[in-house]
Parts: C-alpha cells; structure tokens; sequence
C-alpha cells in the first residue's frame, strides 16, 4: 500500500515537473500585421490657354474636384485656333496608367471641319512651367512627349495639351454650337500593362 | 409545393450572392479607374461683307446701268462697246459679320454678245478708313487714279468698313463692236485675318 502511494506521489511530482519544463521551452509568437488600401486618383491641378486671334471670346472654369476643365469658345472663325495645356498629377497613392484620350465631337457632322490633336509631356517629377508656345504644326520636334499608356507614379505630374483647329470656311457653319470632349481615362497600373 | 422550396430558396441564394459580387467589383473597378476631361462649349461667329455705297468716279463712256442686285455683287451694263472704255467705282463695304474678314480683289463675271470676256480686266485698289478726301461728293474730276497707299488685301473688323476702287477696262486692239455687255462683280472675302 505505502508503494503504491509512493509511487502515485511520484508521479505527480513527473507530471508536474514536465508542465513546468515545457512551458519553460516553449513560447507564441505573433506577428500583427495591417494592411491598408492605397488609392488610385489623377486630377488637373493647372491649365492655361492660348487662342489665335482676339475677337473669338473664351471663359474657362475647373470643376471643384478638379477633374473636369470646361471651357467656353464663342465667336470663332475658321483658321481659328486654340491650345489648352492641363497639368496633371496623380495625388492618388499608387502608380496611374494614363491611357489615349477619347476625342467625341458633337454633333458628328461637324467633326470635319475640326483638327483636334493632342501629346502628353513628361512625366515629371517637379512642378514645372506650362508651355504656352507649343505650335501643332511642329509636334514631332517637341522633346519629351510620351505616347500612352504612361505610368504616372505618386507625384508625377503629366502635361496633356490640346489642339483645336476650326477649318471650315462654309457659311453653313455659321452660327453653330459644336461640343468637343476630350476624356483622358485612367487605370491602376499593373505591371504587364494589364 | 414543398417538392420545389429547396430550389427556390437555392435559387434566390445564387442571384442574391452573384448580385453582392457583381456589385462588389463594380465599387472596385470605380474606385480603382477614373477620368479627368475637357469639355469646350465651341460657337461659331458668322462671316459676311456688304456694299453700302458706290459712285462712279471716271469713265470713258458712263455706264448705262449700274446697280447692287445682292448685298455683296455690283452689276455693270454697258453697250455698244468699240475700241477702248473703262471706269472707275468707288465702293465703301462693310463687315457684317461677327467676325474679322480679309478682303481680296473681286472676283468678276463678264457677259457679252460677242468677243471674248479675257478683253476685260478689273484691278481692285483697298484703303482703310479714314481717308483724307470726300470721295463721296466732292469733286473728284481731278483725283489721280489709284490714290496712294492702297493694298491688294485688307484686313476689316466686324462693323467696320474699307474703300475698295474698282478700274474695269475694256480694250480690242480690233474694231470689234460689242453690243451688249454685262459684268458682275462679286465681293471676294475670307472670314479671318
């Protein structure tokens, strides 16, 4: 009977000792992690523009969330001429895929009485000067234009410029009210261009 | 009816969950694409030039009729031509339009009975206004024809107004006799400086 006690005390006294023991050697680690979602947003943050002559009127305004420049062009003739220039910036926190810009003309049978032409410049890292002196007739000798799709980083800024050229000479146009848009679509860029 | 409730609830389960993921990647592809555009609001001006007035300022032999049938042409008659005639027009013409237009030499339409129109030629002379002579009604018998400081193209502003002079000359060397002539002179002009 006293061993049989002595032998259940003693292994207690085991139990208890391996418990101890392995907490000694072993342990948890945790590794907490948070993951937060970049965003992806380009918008106009300047814009400027030049016209041919001075007796067409133009008023120009930029939307309050900076993403749509409207621009008000009355009293043109043909042979006229206008270059708007609009930095853009990706203030997003991940890299843009800047793609071609679609060019709508309305309404369609007005679409051949105007040149519509466009380049992209940059990007750049810096806030930089808008040219004003581009002409449309001389794009193939201006540097640094870039053909989309452009990757725009976090910063970058990019100068889109358009080229609008009223060359009818009919009277039938007289009088008419033409809309052109130019939409520049955006996209997370992948690696790959997917 | 409850042979098919498995199906029905089966089935509002499968479009509730492909509507939850289809809107789903909607909010995604929104959030991760965007746009920035320009949008311009285009009117066009119109274009347009009249005569507002002429006078016949010398002639070898006047014109029987002269008159303005359209706001922009001038028509000349004259007959029984021979041998040599011309004139000179004053025309004082207007923009119109909403919009600056360049004013070229006119263009010209000869109608005769007989003989050949090339016996015809007509030079333009524009001026810009003001000019320092009464042109209109003063005497002009002893003006010396072109006046000076005159251009082969000029440049009007919408609501102003140029001088043009016209010289028409009819010459054959042969005695051609001409019975019925008839020029129309048309306003040549481009809207645009």
């Amino acid at each position: 009977m006293r061993g049989f006690r002595s032998i259940m005390v003693l292994l207690v006294l085991i139990l208890m000792v391996c418990g101890v023991a392995y907490a000694h050697w072993t342990d948890r680690v945790r590794i907490l992690g948070r993951a937060k979602m970049g965003y992806e947003d380009v918008r106009i943050i300047r814009y400027c523009y030049v016209k041919c002559c001075l007796c067409s009127r133009l008023e120009s305004q930029l939307s309050q969330d900076r993403l749509v420049l409207y621009i008000s062009w009355e009293n043109i003739h043909p042979s006229c001429k206008l270059l708007v220039v609009i930095l853009l910036k990706n203030t997003g926190s991940v890299p843009a895929m800047i793609e071609a810009p679609d060019i709508n003309i309305n309404p369609q049978n007005m679409s051949e009485f105007f040149i519509v032409k466009y380049i992209f410049l940059g990007p750049f890292s810096r806030d930089i000067e808008l040219p004003k002196y581009l002409e449309s007739e001389n794009l193939s000798s201006v540097k640094c234009i870039r053909r989309p799709p452009i990757q725009l980083d976090p910063g970058q800024r990019l100068v889109l410029a358009i080229f609008v050229h009223f060359r009818s000479c009919c009277k039938s146009c007289m009088e008419k009210n033409v809309v052109i848009e130019v939409t520049v679509n955006h996209k997370l860029w992948c690696r790959g261009g997917g | 009816m409850y042979k098919y409730r498995g199906k029905i609830v089966g089935l509002t389960l499968f479009t509730t969950s492909l509507l939850i993921v289809l809107t789903v990647l909607g909010v995604a592809r929104a959030y991760w694409s965007g746009s920035v555009s320009v949008k311009m609001d285009i009117k066009i001006g119109t274009w347009g030039s009249r005569i507002v007035k002429w006078r016949v300022l010398r002639y070898s032999h006047p014109p029987q009729h002269l008159f303005s049938p359209e706001a922009d042409s001038l028509e000349v008659y004259r007959s029984n031509l021979t041998g040599r005639w011309y004139m000179w027009i004053a025309v004082l013409i207007e923009n119109n339009g909403t919009v600056p237009i360049t004013l070229y030499e006119p263009t010209m339409r000869v109608l005769m009975t007989n003989g050949s129109s090339k016996l015809v030629t007509i030079k333009a002379y524009l001026y810009h206004l003001p000019i320092r002579l009464d042109i209109w009604n003063g005497d002009v018998s002893k003006l010396k024809l072109p006046l000076k400081g005159y251009f082969k193209n000029i440049c009007i502003d919408p609501g102003k107004k140029a001088l043009m002079l016209i010289n028409i000359v009819f010459s054959s060397d042969s005695d051609i006799f001409i019975k019925d002539m008839f020029i129309v002179i048309k306003l040549n002009y481009r809207p645009g400086t």
